[in-house]
C-alpha cells in the first residue's frame, strides 16, 4: 500500500487559481526557502524540525533554519503527495485517526531513515535533514507528541517547549495570573536558548534577537492591516490567495525579505481596494471558511466563485492581532517575547486561544459582522482533535446570534486537511450547493430588514 | 459504611455496580461531592477540605444517545459517554466538577459541559506537558491557586495539618493498593484482574477513609479465600481509562488473567506516594506532575535534551519492570478510538516490548459493549499464540 505512486487529484478538483501578484510570487519564495535546506549542512547551518508557535525570533537570532513539520503537510497535500506519506506512517502502525499533518511528517521521516536523505516524492526537495527536533505544548497534543515519534526514525536531540494556554475561568488581566503565565513562558524561552546554544555551539546574539523581534512586529502589523482590507467590497484577497500568502508569515516571519513581502501584500491589496478589483464580476455572497482548509483542493474557492459568485474569506492562517506596543522593549527582547505570548490573539489561528464559552462566539460574530459574512463553512476533520469541537462552537454561535436577532447560516462538511481518502468531492459540493440556497434566503431576509 | 453481613469482595462488587449510591447518601448527610477526571488531579486538596472526591466515569453498557448532538464524531468515546451520562442527569448529585488539562478531548469537554450542563462549581487545572524546573514551579502555583479556589468554595482554610492528614490517608490507600497488587504475583494469582478493577471502581466512588476500610477488608478476605483463580496466561494491560470489568472478564473467559496494568484507573493512579519530607505542596507537585506515567507527559527532557533511546526508557522502562515483576506472558495494548496520546505510543511501545521478548496484542475499542465483544476472537487468538 505504501509503495503506491503519487496520487492524482480527483476529477473536478482543480488547483487554486490566484488573483493577486503577491500570491503568485509565493511559489518562487517557497522554492527558495526549501532550497536552502538542501545545502544547509554544507554551509554549516543548523536545521530544526519544529512546530508553529516556537518563537521564530530565537531561531533567526541563532542562525537556525526552522522547518515546520506540521505546515509541510499542506505543501505535500497541494502537490498531491500527502496520502503517500500518510500510508507509510500507517504501515508502521500509526492510526488513521491521528493528525494527518503529523502522519505525513512521520512517513517522510521513515523514508529518510531508509534512504539516508529526503525522499524524492517530497515536494521542493523535502524538509532537509534535521540536527534537532523542537516541539511545543501549544494548541494541541500532537504538537508535542510528534517529537517522540519522529525520534523513532531520526535520532537527533529533541527539546520540548512548554506553553500552557488553557486558563479557563481565570481573569487574564489579573496581575498575579499574568505573572504566573509570563514567568513560565520566559523560563521556557531560556531553556530553549540553552538547548540551541548546546546544539549549535553558538551564543545567543541579543542584538540579532532584537532585530528579529522588530521584523516580527513589522510583519505582524503589515499582515494584520492587509487582512483588514478584506472588509472592502469586493474582497481584494480571496481565500485561494490568502492560503498562499500565509506561507512567509508561518515559515520565515523574522526575515527582512518577509517584511518586504508583506509590504507588497499590503500595497497590492490597497491598490485593489482603491480600484475595486475583484476576481468576480459581481460579488453575490461573502463566505467565511472557518478553521482548517482543504489543502489538497484550494481550487474549491474558485469553484465557489464560479458556481455561486461567492468570495471566501479564510482567517485561519492570517497573522492575528498585533501585540500592544508598550509591552515590547527591544532592549529586552526575550522578556518581550514572553510578554507578547500572553498579550493578544497573535496566534495563526486566532480562534484557538478563545476556548471559553461565550468569548469564542462573540469573537466570531464580531468578525462576521465586520467582514459582512453571509454564511460560514467549517470542516469536520476526523484527524484533528483540537478543532473537534465544532458542534459546540455552532451551538454557542447560534445562541449568541439569536440573542442579537441575527441569522448567519453555517454548514459543516466532512473532510481531512491533507488526506483525500475520506473526501468525497461530489458529496461536499452537493452539501455546499444546498447550503448556498439557505445562505441566499437568509441574505434576502436580512436585506428586507 | 454498613456491610450488612456481606463479604468485602461482594461489597466492592456491589459498590462498583451502584457507584452513586454511597455518594448520594453522603450528600444527604450534608457532604459536598466533587466529581473529577483523570489521575492527574490532586485529590488530597479535596479530602483536606472535607469534600468527597468522586471519579467521573462513562457508562460502557449504555448506548450514547444525547451526547451525539453536542460532541463531534471524532471526540473520544469515553468522554462522550461521560457527558451523555451527565446530560441524562447521572451526575446531578455532584456539587461541582474538576479536571486537569490532560488531553485535547478534556479541553473540549470542559467547554461543552460548562455551557450545556453548568454546575455550581467547576475548575480547570493546568498541567505542563514537559518536565523541568520551570514546569514544576508553574504546576506548584497551579496547586496553590486550586487550593485557594477550594478554600473559597468551602469558606474554610486548608491548614497544613489538614493537608498532611489528607496526604497520609491517600498514601495509606496507595500502600493498600500496592499490597492488593502483590496478591496478583503468585501463580496462580489470588485474585482475578476483573475483581481488582471492580475494587478500584468502587474505591473511586468513596471517601478516602471508607475506601481504605474497604481495601483492608478485601485484602484480608483474599488472603484467606478458598476460591483462588485457576492458572491462566498472565497478562499486562496498557491503556487509558478502563472503568468497566467487561474487557478483563472477556480476557478471563478466553484463558487469560490481567495481573498488572499501566492504565488510568490502575497503577498510574496510585503506584507512587506523595513525599512528605519536603514542603507539602512540593510533594504534591512532584507526585502529580512527575509520577503519573501517562503518555500525555513528555519525559526525558528534564535538562532540555533527550534522545530517542533515553526517551524510550523514560516512557516504557516501568512497563518492562512491571512485566518482569509480575511474570507476565504477554501484553495487551488497549487503545480507545480518537485517543491520540495512546495511539501515538503504540508503534514504539510494541517494538520496545517485543525486543524484551514479550508478545504484544494491539486492540482498539470505541468504548462500547459491542466493541468489547468484537475483540474476543483477537484476544483468544493471541492467548492461543502465546500458549
Amino acid at each position: 500500500m505504501a509503495e503506491q505512486s503519487k496520487e492524482q487529484p480527483k476529477e473536478g478538483m482543480t488547483a487554486g487559481v490566484k488573483a493577486t501578484e503577491v500570491a503568485n510570487s509565493v511559489r518562487d519564495l517557497r522554492r527558495a526557502y526549501y532550497g536552502r535546506f538542501k545545502e544547509a549542512r554544507d554551509r554549516g547551518e543548523f536545521i530544526a524540525w519544529t512546530m508553529w508557535g516556537v518563537p521564530e525570533e530565537i531561531f533567526y537570532a541563532m542562525d537556525v533554519l526552522p522547518v515546520l513539520v506540521e505546515n509541510y503537510g499542506p505543501v505535500c497535500a497541494a502537490k498531491q503527495a500527502a496520502n503517500y506519506f500518510c500510508e507509510i506512517a500507517e504501515a508502521e502502525g500509526f492510526s488513521m485517526d491521528v493528525c494527518s499533518y503529523i502522519r505525513t511528517g512521520l512517513g517522510i521521516a521513515k523514508k529518510m531513515q531508509e534512504l539516508g536523505e529526503p525522499p524524492p516524492e517530497a515536494p521542493y526537495g523535502g524538509m532537509g535533514t534535521p540536527h534537532m527536533l523542537i516541539g511545543n505544548a501549544q494548541f494541541c497534543d500532537n504538537r508535542f507528541k510528534w517529537l517522540q515519534q519522529v525520534g523513532r526514525y531520526l535520532d537527533v536531540p529533541y527539546f520540548g517547549y512548554d506553553v500552557q494556554e488553557w486558563s479557563f475561568g481565570r481573569d487574564h488581566n489579573d496581575e498575579r495570573i499574568k505573572k504566573h503565565f509570563i514567568d513560565h513562558y520566559y523560563a521556557q524561552l531560556q531553556n530553549l536558548v540553552a538547548f540551541l546554544e548546546k546544539v549549535t555551539g553558538k551564543k545567543l546574539d541579543k542584538y540579532r534577537l532584537s532585530e528579529a523581534l522588530r521584523n516580527w512586529m513589522k510583519v505582524q502589523k503589515l499582515f494584520y492591516e492587509a487582512c483588514q482590507l478584506r472588509k472592502h467590497h469586493p474582497n481584494p484577497l480571496p481565500a485561494q490567495d490568502s492560503a498562499a500568502i500565509a506561507f512567509p508569515n508561518l515559515h520565515m516571519k523574522c526575515w527582512p525579505e518577509t517584511v518586504d513581502f508583506y509590504q507588497r501584500v499590503y500595497d497590492e491589496l490597497k491598490y485593489r481596494v482603491e480600484n475595486n478589483l475583484s476576481t468576480l464580476p459581481e460579488e453575490k455572497y461573502r463566505l467565511q471558511w472557518h478553521l482548517i482548509i482543504p489543502w489538497f483542493y484550494i481550487g474549491i474557492y474558485n469553484w465557489l466563485e464560479q458556481e455561486f459568485g461567492a468570495t471566501t474569506i479564510s482567517a485561519t492562517y492570517e497573522g492575528g492581532q498585533v501585540p500592544d506596543e508598550e509591552i515590547i522593549d527591544y532592549d529586552f527582547p526575550l522578556e518581550s517575547i514572553a510578554r507578547k505570548m500572553y498579550n493578544k490573539l497573535w496566534a495563526v489561528n486566532a480562534l484557538a486561544r478563545h476556548r471559553e464559552s461565550g468569548k469564542d462566539s462573540q469573537f466570531s460574530i464580531d468578525f462576521l459582522l465586520e467582514f459582512d459574512i453571509d454564511g460560514v463553512i467549517s470542516m469536520l476533520v476526523p484527524s484533528c482533535r483540537a478543532t473537534t469541537n465544532l458542534y459546540q462552537t455552532w451551538r454557542e454561535f447560534t445562541d449568541a446570534l439569536a440573542k442579537r436577532g441575527l441569522r448567519i447560516p453555517t454548514c459543516a462538511i466532512e473532510a481531512d486537511m491533507v488526506d483525500t481518502r475520506t473526501y468525497s468531492d461530489a458529496l461536499v459540493k452537493e452539501r455546499i450547493t444546498a447550503f448556498m440556497e439557505v445562505v441566499d434566503e437568509a441574505k434576502r431576509q436580512r436585506q428586507k430588514g | 459504611m454498613d456491610l450488612k453481613g456481606q463479604g468485602w469482595l461482594q461489597k466492592a462488587r456491589e459498590l462498583s455496580e451502584h457507584r452513586d449510591r454511597r455518594a448520594k447518601e453522603l450528600k444527604g448527610e450534608g457532604k459536598k461531592i466533587i466529581g473529577y477526571f483523570c489521575s492527574y488531579f490532586p485529590l488530597e486538596i479535596l479530602t483536606a477540605a472535607d469534600l468527597v472526591p468522586y471519579r467521573i466515569m462513562g457508562r460502557l453498557t449504555e448506548t450514547v444517545t444525547d451526547a451525539h448532538s453536542y460532541c463531534d464524531p471524532a471526540v473520544c468515546p469515553f468522554i462522550k459517554s461521560c457527558f451523555d451520562a451527565a446530560l441524562k442527569g447521572a451526575y446531578d448529585f455532584l456539587d461541582g466538577w474538576v479536571t486537569p488539562d490532560s488531553c485535547d478531548s478534556r479541553v473540549n469537554l470542559y467547554r461543552i459541559w460548562n455551557y450545556n450542563r453548568p454546575m455550581p462549581y467547576s475548575y480547570w487545572l493546568n498541567v505542563p506537558n514537559f518536565l523541568d524546573e520551570a514546569s514544576f514551579k508553574f504546576f506548584k502555583e497551579e496547586l496553590v491557586l486550586f487550593k485557594e479556589s477550594i478554600e473559597k468554595l468551602t469558606q474554610m482554610e486548608i491548614s497544613e495539618h489538614k493537608l498532611r492528614d489528607a496526604i497520609d490517608l491517600h498514601n495509606e490507600q496507595r500502600a493498600l493498593l500496592r499490597e492488593l497488587y502483590q496478591l496478583r504475583k503468585p501463580e496462580p494469582p489470588l485474585i482475578w484482574g476483573s475483581e481488582v478493577l471492580q475494587i478500584q471502581i468502587a474505591m473511586a466512588s468513596l471517601p478516602i477513609e471508607e475506601g481504605n476500610q474497604l481495601l483492608k477488608g478485601v485484602i484480608s478476605e483474599i488472603k484467606e479465600r478458598s476460591d483462588v483463580p485457576e492458572s491462566k496466561k498472565r497478562l499486562l494491560v496498557w491503556g487509558p481509562e478502563i472503568d468497566h470489568p467487561a474487557l478483563f472478564k472477556l480476557i478471563e473467559d478466553s484463558g487469560g488473567n490481567v495481573v498488572i496494568d499501566d492504565s488510568c484507573l490502575g497503577t498510574r493512579y496510585f503506584w507512587y506516594d506523595v513525599n512528605k519530607n519536603s514542603d507539602l505542596l512540593d510533594g504534591l507537585s512532584d507526585r502529580y506532575l512527575n509520577r503519573v506515567m501517562c503518555p500525555r507527559t513528555i519525559r526525558g527532557t528534564g535538562d532540555g535534551w533527550a534522545t530517542y533511546q533515553q526517551d524510550l526508557e523514560e516512557r516504557f522502562g516501568h512497563i518492562r519492570d512491571f512485566a518482569k515483576e509480575f511474570s507476565v506472558d504477554g501484553v495487551i495494548l488497549y487503545v480507545m478510538k480518537f485517543c491520540d496520546l495512546h495511539e501515538f505510543d503504540v508503534p514504539d511501545l510494541r517494538d520496545y516490548l517485543e525486543k524484551e521478548g514479550l508478545p504484544v496484542l494491539h486492540i482498539e475499542s470505541d468504548y462500547s459493549m459491542a466493541a468489547v465483544g468484537a475483540l474476543k476472537t483477537r484476544v483468544q487468538a493471541f492467548l492461543e499464540m502465546i500458549a
